[in-house]
């Protein structure tokens, strides 16, 4: 009798023991995830999208029917469409292109590079489309009016103010964010796979479609899948660019129905009904993702055979590619940081011309610097990217690995868990924490700066997973199961193997957690109190109280700020690097 | 020291569950050098992992050195990190962000082994291994042979009960094979280690082992010592996977108390060996090297012609040590091997005996066939419970 | 303690009020009020003004009313002001004290009964100020034409509504993308004429701006040679000193800024005394001063002086469904303009 209940005990607590970790993850997950999703849901037949009037005025589908009946909302998803692919697909050419080059081969100066090329992800994507305006607008461009003079032309070459022009600027804003996501797994991969490839006689361009994409296609779908969400819903470049020519994408009309409504509310319902067709889009990417990698284990390239990483040589096409890479950052990283200093140092908005040069002043940088908000506002902001970056770095690799890992039952649920917030607007993820927030009295956070980390956290998890399950996906199990039959527990294990051997992926979705962070503004819009106002809050601040330079000047400093994080993280990888070939 | 009964592992696919060990028994003495030996998909691998607690089975116990660390039917399945077992996986599977020196002290650590203590035995460990001067290497920075005895030292340094190697050794040239099988042999007599051992090699498990079990399809056809196997099989399979053999399906004329009078194409055959299966035998079995030519062997013809065949030498494959011919013969081709002390010219008629002591009778292994239920383990030929599957 | 200290003030306050002529009503009132406020929690105020911008209002007040702690919190878009002052209301009970916003979603707080009505005559309010009792009319929008004067000259610029949607001006105008001007100017001019301008004006393909400061931007860019904005919003170019001008329209639409006191304010003495300032001629121009945007209902403001003389054009603050309707169309015919390229 006491035997059987002895047994029965410690299967209880074996069961637990097994399934806590998961049950805790799944439990916080939910909070996160499932809460903005449940009232998303309710908000979207809610006739004002307010959950708060689903529980007191009752179901509707109005919103629903008021949504997809419209003809103009088909056009806009169209346009949509057109261009979360086009820049999904340039973005990932460029970043596979340029992740190659940094992590395989001999490129010089790659230090540099890589840096040069992450850099940008610090700008508000707002200043990026201004400062592609004033370089290819058709009437004041800079590049524009250089080559008209200089070539004799009696039209501007480039309209930034198209389709085209759209998916161009958000192609490039989104190469640091897809370097990000490929670059761990182009540096884990064998390098073995590809001289194999070169002795089974293949030529240069075989070996890179038959074999190096093949291995990272999971990195690269993830890649893809995150980038073309990002599209969908990416509204600063579209409302700068699209939008004086009348190009509607369907995140202008979310702002549009949030902030500009002629109702005099907050269209939310509206939002919500049309966030569910984002959610759908998400699913069914999310779907081909999980079939394109299931058998992932095929994918394995990081073996417990060490491998010395031997850079590819380009040979005669190294400095081919060095000028190629150059260029991508003429293009990229100088002249629209070139553009933006310029403007904060303008008194207002002006070209770039010898007139102006009389004009420059450094009265916007004192500003920034003289403004008793701008320290407080720092001081949140790095707060707030910190501790937002460290814990959806930690939470991605927990939840890559038991996804990728472990039989948990519905771990399948819990990746799709992590991947969904991104499909949710941040308006709506902003409006759920107030609501959750504002109802139930769990947390006295409504107002501080946690409920903006609460909000990041969420929003990001996707992109830290996707990166995380890259890695995790290369990451051969034998490493794992030597630690574990070297008698090491599953926290000695994450804390010896996992999180060393992922570090540099790890700290990717640090930085770009960090850096998003930073430059992140909806929610943190919205979700402002007392005392949590962030440097992108103030930069808005500015932007929009007429004060464009100013805001320059803050965008300046924000890059400056993430010149030195990046630096800092490159002298420790290069420090590390050095010292492990040093023996 | 290692106990598994009735082990079955099955996976769950998306129709019906596929079975990847059937119900499996095998006992491991202490000390023993045990090992499973199969084609790939046998269920070796899948059986060490379970040992190993990587896997878990879904019925079936599995007792080390007296402790269950599995049981199917109370549901107890004690973690790998806190099994008695050390493992070496045939990826060899280094930490390549440690040195040399952290991924064999890394076991150590795990148990919180004092300072001095872990180094003495770590660089002990690795003095054995013959890595004494690669400490601190990264490990990344080491030749394939080397990174072998890293995974090596790691497993040794636990000091756990039972050690577990998962063809440590297929990734290694053949050279560097055989100095490291050789090797392996003495650090196992030297540290005293029960280890199970799992090969598709069968050189390997026959030069390595005390005990083998060949493995098919999930289940132990056969279980025995090395020497046993090759030379008493009593199933086509283990008689085929373990060394070279002719095989003949035959008919069984009449059967002795010592000896099987048997009907195959070639003829009729006397055998001496495995005669206990008597008229349940259906294949007659010779290893090529104990079939000798009667003009070169004075006591092989008896006159009576029993067991001789007639032919002409249609091949010869030359490889040093020995050399092997191809006999054609009026019903077929007989494979001989024979030292290199006389040699054959292509197209020689010769007459060759099958000493009926060499003449091995067994039993149609298709469908599978298992020792598994002897106690102890220990095969001999006549052992009971020969059991034939259908 | 407190509320001994308290009646003393009172007393005081009264004894004097006694002898002051009427005119100082008003102001006593204040000062009374500051007593009250004084021992409150901070007054919350949802405004969309810049932070530097609330802070020279808010320091403005101070220099009057050293006691009262106020704290702006910026809300962009009256649209988010509406829903989450419904949603606190909701949830907690309680919003902001003091909320500013457009007339449509002051009315629309209105609807959820978040408003506190009162009679604005007894903290001072001078009656032109509130068109009913749950709001005060504190600043305006007014639009005029923003050009740039390098571009163009004075006398160039178009001085009527016909002017303004000429085919001439094809690819060098800018408009903030909701058509609201012209949804306004309907009001003076009828639905249907303001339509066929609004036609028009989308057939000279004018570039399209989400707000209209950095519309104003652009314009000293060079990038439009002219727009429809606001005055307001057109005041950090031309004080930074770039080449940009302003001219009236004919008639000159504009939308009124309302403020309004939340009926379960936490410091209600606070938020009478906020909303009282602001309706006050010093309250007025401190908050002109700082936003650009000033009352046209208060005497010496730039914002009366900018309309005096002119017919401005406004939809009523009761037809508010009214002018929502005509804004939702007209913005559709704007969002046109991609079609008209």
């Amino acid at each position: 009798m006491s035997a059987s209940t002895d047994t029965a005990r410690t299967r209880l607590a074996l069961v637990l023991g097994r399934w806590m970790p998961f049950a805790m993850l799944g439990l916080m997950l939910t909070w996160l995830v499932v809460v903005p999703l449940v009232i998303l849901l309710v908000g979207s037949f809610s006739v004002t999208g307010l959950p708060v009037d689903f529980f007191t005025r009752g179901f509707t589908l109005d919103n629903y029917i008021q949504t997809y009946s419209d003809p103009f909302f088909w056009r806009m998803a169209w346009t949509t469409t057109v261009f979360a692919v086009c820049s999904a697909l340039g973005s990932l050419t460029l970043g596979i292109i340029l992740a190659w080059l940094v992590e395989r081969t001999d490129l010089p100066a790659r230090g540099l590079v890589r840096v040069l090329i992450i850099l940008p992800l610090a700008t508000p994507p707002v200043l990026l489309a201004i400062g592609w305006i004033m370089l290819l607008s058709p009437r004041t461009g800079f590049f524009n009016q250089l080559l008209q003079s200089g070539l004799g032309l009696s039209a501007a070459p480039f309209n930034i103010y198209s389709l085209t022009g759209m998916i161009f600027v958000d192609m490039l804003a989104l190469v640091p964010s897809t370097f990000l996501i490929l670059s761990p797994a182009f540096r884990n991969m064998d390098p073995n796979l590809e001289e194999a490839a070169m002795t089974s006689g293949a030529r240069f361009h075989t070996m890179i479609w038959r074999v190096v994409l093949p291995l990272l296609l999971p990195a690269i779908l993830a890649a893809g899948g995150f980038l073309l969400i990002v599209g969908f819903l990416v509204f600063d470049i579209p409302g700068a660019i699209g939008m004086p020519v009348g190009i509607f994408v369907l995140s202008t009309r979310v702002v549009y129905l949030a902030t500009d409504a002629p109702t005099g509310m907050a269209e939310y319902g509206l939002i919500a009904s049309m966030a569910i067709f984002f959610l759908v889009v998400l699913l069914l990417i999310a779907f081909g993702y999980q079939r394109a990698t299931r058998r992932a284990a095929r994918f394995v390239t990081v073996t417990g055979k060490g491998f010395r990483i031997r850079p590819f040589a380009l040979k005669r096409w190294r400095w081919v590619a060095f000028g190629f890479v150059a260029l991508y950052f003429t293009l990229v990283t100088i002249a629209p940081m070139g553009i933006l200093i310029w403007a904060s140092l303008m008194p207002w908005f002006a070209q770039p011309s010898w007139d102006m040069l009389q004009h420059v002043t450094l009265a916007n940088h004192l500003d920034f610097f003289n403004n008793r908000r701008a320290v407080r506002a720092a001081q949140n902001s790095i707060t707030i990217s910190v501790i937002s970056a460290t814990a959806v770095a930690v939470i991605s690799i927990i939840i890559s690995w038991v996804v990728v890992r472990s039989n948990a039952v519905g771990r399948r649920v819990l990746d799709a868990l992590a991947f969904l917030p991104i499909a949710i607007p941040g308006v709506m993820i902003g409006v759920a924490l107030i609501f959750v927030y504002l109802t139930f009295d769990l947390l006295p956070i409504y107002g501080t700066i946690w409920i903006i980390v609460i909000a990041y956290v969420t929003n990001y998890i996707s992109f830290g997973t996707r990166a995380s399950n890259g890695v995790m996906v290369q990451l051969h199990s034998d490493l794992e199961e030597a630690a574990m039959t070297s008698g090491a527990r599953w926290g000695r294990l994450m804390r010896s193997i996992i999180i060393p051997l992922t570090l540099p992926a790890l700290v990717a979705v640090w930085i770009w957690v960090l850096a998003i962070c930073m430059r992140e503004l909806t929610s943190a819009l919205l979700l402002q109190g007392r005392g949590n106002t962030t440097v992108p809050v103030l930069l808005w601040g500015y932007w929009t109280g007429g004060q464009p330079n100013r805001a320059a000047a803050v965008g300046v400093w924000l890059v400056v700020a993430m010149l030195f994080v990046i630096g800092l993280w490159q002298f420790m990888a290069q420090r590390s690097r050095l010292s492990g070939v040093r023996e | 020291m290692l106990d598994v009964r009735n082990l079955r592992v099955e996976y769950r696919t998306a129709g019906a569950p596929y079975v990847a060990v059937h119900d499996e028994s095998f006992a491991v003495r202490a000390g023993e050098f045990f090992t499973l030996l199969g084609p790939s998909g046998c269920g070796k691998t899948t059986t060490l992992r379970s040992v190993a607690g990587l896997e878990t089975p879904t019925a079936g116990r599995i007792e080390i050195d007296g402790v269950p660390v599995f049981d199917g039917a109370t549901g107890r399945a004690v973690p790998t990190h806190a099994r008695e077992i050390a493992m070496v996986f045939q990826s060899y599977a280094i930490w390549p962000h440690m040195t040399v020196f952290e991924n064999v002290a890394f076991p150590l650590r795990v148990k919180r082994l004092p300072g001095a203590a872990l180094r003495r035995q770590v660089d002990e460990v690795l003095q054995m291994v013959g890595l004494g001067d690669f400490a601190e290497r990264p490990a990344t920075m080491l030749s394939g042979g080397q990174q072998q005895r890293v995974a090596l030292a790691r497993a040794i340094v636990k000091d756990a009960k039972v050690l577990l190697l998962d063809e440590p050794l297929s990734n290694l040239d053949a050279k560097l094979r055989e100095q490291m099988r050789r090797e392996l042999r003495r650090l196992q007599k030297h540290v005293g280690t029960t280890s199970i051992y799992v090969t598709h090699d069968q050189d390997e498990a026959l030069s390595l082992s005390d005990r083998i079990a060949v493995m098919r399809g999930g289940r132990i056809v056969e279980l025995g010592r090395p020497l046993d196997l090759y030379l008493r099989p009593r199933h086509t399979f283990t008689a085929r996977f373990v060394g070279q053999a002719e095989l003949a399906p035959c008919k069984v004329v009449q059967a002795g108390a010592d000896a099987v009078l048997v009907e195959t194409k070639l003829g009729r055959f006397r055998a001496r060996v495995n005669a206990d299966i008597g008229a349940r035998a259906n294949h007659l079995m010779v290893r090529p090297e104990h079939v000798v030519f009667a003009d070169a062997d004075a006591d092989a013809d008896d006159g009576t012609g029993e067991n001789m065949l007639e032919g002409q030498i249609a091949n010869i494959l030359f490889s040093g040590k020995l050399v092997e011919y191809e006999v054609q013969t009026g019903q077929g081709v007989v494979s001989v091997c024979a030292a290199s002390n006389v040699l054959r010219t292509l197209g020689e008629a010769v007459r060759l005996h099958l000493p009926p002591e060499h003449c091995v009778l067994l039993t149609d292994g298709e469908g599978g066939g298992s020792l598994g239920d002897i106690p102890g383990g220990d095969a001999a030929p006549a052992g009971p419970g020969n059991r034939r599957t259908a | 303690m407190t509320f001994s200290r308290r009646s003393l003030l009172h007393l005081s306050v009264l004894s004097v009020a006694c002898l002051w002529p009427a005119a100082q009503l008003a102001a006593q009132s204040m000062d009374e009020l500051a007593a009250e406020a004084a021992n409150g929690p901070p007054v919350v105020w949802y405004e969309s003004s810049p932070e530097d911008q609330a802070d020279a209002i808010i320091d403005a007040f101070n220099d009057r009313f050293p006691d009262v702690e106020i704290e702006h919190i910026r809300i962009t878009g009256g649209n988010q002001l509406a829903a989450r002052a419904i949603q606190e209301v909701e949830a907690r009970g309680y919003t902001a004290d003091v909320l500013t916003g457009g007339s449509d979603h002051i009315w629309s707080l209105n609807d959820r009964d978040v408003l506190l009505r009162t009679d604005f005559t007894e903290i001072g309010i001078d009656p032109a100020l509130f068109p009913n009792d749950f709001t005060v009319a504190t600043t305006a929008s007014v639009y005029m034409i923003v050009y740039n004067t390098s571009r163009m000259s004075a006398d160039e610029v178009p001085t009527n509504w016909d002017e303004i949607v000429d085919a001439r001006w094809a690819d060098r105008v800018g408009s903030w993308v909701r058509a609201a001007a012209f949804a306004q100017l309907s009001y003076a001019v009828g639905e249907d004429r303001a339509e066929a301008l609004l036609q028009d004006f989308v057939q000279t393909r004018p570039l399209l701006f989400q707000s209209t400061f950095p519309m104003a931007q652009q314009v000293a860019a060079g990038e439009v040679d002219w727009a429809i904005g606001f005055y307001h919003t057109s005041q950090p170019p031309i004080a930074a000193g770039a080449p940009v001008a302003l001219a009236p329209l004919d008639p000159t639409p504009m939308h009124t800024i309302y403020s309004s006191i939340s009926a379960n304010a936490q410091n209600m003495a606070g938020a009478k005394l906020l909303l009282a300032w602001l309706a006050s001629p010093e309250g007025a121009i401190a908050y002109e001063n700082a936003t650009q945007r000033g009352n046209p209902l208060v005497e010496g403001t730039r914002t009366q002086a900018l309309v005096a003389g002119v017919e401005t054009s406004e939809w009523p603050p009761e037809r508010i469904s009214e002018y929502s309707a005509i804004s939702e169309r007209f913005n559709g015919i704007l969002a046109a303009v991609g079609e008209a390229r």
